[in-house]
């Protein structure tokens, strides 16, 4: 088995699947899941995405919500659009399950991998932003009037830049 | 054409296929016996791009059929397929590759119809933040009675200090 410095095995894990950004963790009982469109990654410029996806940290509590992913840009002003469809319902979630958006065509539904643990790597890789833009990607749940009360969920996100500058930084 | 350092192949690969862990040959009789065997640790959470098995020295006349799959200890998560079973194994010869091949979890490992060559494999995520877990593989229908098979598994991190060892 070879063996790599840390720095040298997140070079290998950059080139492979992009910059990897994590929000903190958000709870359900105050910010996430709660009918609402919350920020999770703001976004400068166009990047392309390798990899979108919540993991829960704490299971759910049994509320049928659904969740989508989203894209809004402040500068210039584009209002919220759907990067995925509502998601099934996430109730009960198991740590380690996954909220993973598909990639393909934009609209495809996110989907909630069936075992804590494993899920797809994204089948396509979305182009979100604009040149110079500012925006922001969202987990939004108001397509279900229901809210989710207890439990918590981390966002990862792998991309690449795909205009000069274009970044993205974890909103909380 | 152009001279590289072996070290400096081994790390194009390891950036463009992921980093590589292999088993060890395990003996099919110990081995592939209808019972659930773990064959990678996994700490975190990782991509995998590539996770296949290769029969070393030959098969024996046995339609064994395997599947991989994964299970966590931190957090507590029972053994979950990462595929459906496979095609029989049997009387399979050196360089015949069982694959995960990685589009929808559970899609069936494929079994190449001659040694040497697979088709393409599609990565997917196993494990989660802080985790610890392994990646087994589970045969059924009949074991195996002789043979041996190495399991390969190419992948990269996707949380902070995630890494994989080798089981066996």
């Amino acid at each position: 088995m070879r063996s790599y410095a840390n720095s040298t095995v997140e070079v290998s894990e950059v080139l492979n699947s992009g910059l990897r950004v994590e929000t903190g963790i958000a709870v359900c009982t105050t910010t996430i899941f709660k009918q609402t469109s919350v920020p999770i990654f703001t976004v400068y410029g166009v990047i392309r995405i390798s990899a979108l996806f919540g993991e829960a940290t704490t299971v759910f509590s049994a509320d049928a919500a659904k969740g989508r992913f989203t894209f809004t840009s402040s500068d210039p002003v584009i209002a919220e659009a759907n990067m995925s469809a509502d998601s099934a319902v996430v109730t009960s979630l198991a740590k380690g399950t996954r909220l993973t958006l598909q990639g393909d065509v934009v609209g495809t539904a996110a989907v909630i991998t069936a075992s804590a643990g494993i899920s797809f790597w994204p089948l396509g890789k979305m182009i979100v932003g604009t040149n110079g833009g500012t925006g922001t990607i969202n987990l939004n749940n108001d397509g279900a009037a229901v809210s989710v009360a207890t439990g918590a969920m981390q966002f990862v996100l792998c991309y690449t830049p795909l205009s000069d500058g274009a970044y993205a930084v974890n909103v909380f | 054409m152009r001279n590289y350092s072996q070290n400096t192949q081994d790390f194009a690969s390891d950036v463009i296929n992921g980093i590589e862990v292999e088993t060890s040959a395990m003996a099919n009789a110990t081995y592939m016996i209808q019972t659930q065997q773990e064959i990678f640790n996994v700490y975190g959470r990782i991509k995998v791009n590539i996770l296949y098995g290769e029969v070393v020295t030959d098969a024996s006349a046995n339609a064994t059929t395997l599947k991989f799959n994964f299970t966590s200890t931190t957090p507590v998560i029972g053994v979950a397929d990462m595929t459906a079973a496979s095609g029989s194994l049997s009387a399979a010869v050196p360089g015949t590759r069982v694959v995960c091949l990685g589009t929808a979890v559970a899609t069936g490992a494929l079994v190449d119809a001659g040694p040497g060559i697979s088709g393409a494999m599609l990565p997917m995520i196993i494990g989660t933040v802080d985790g610890i877990g392994t990646i087994g593989i589970l045969t059924a229908t009949a074991s195996q009675a002789s043979g041996t098979t190495k399991f390969v598994i190419d992948y990269v991190p996707l949380s902070d200090g995630a890494y994989v060892t080798a089981a066996h």
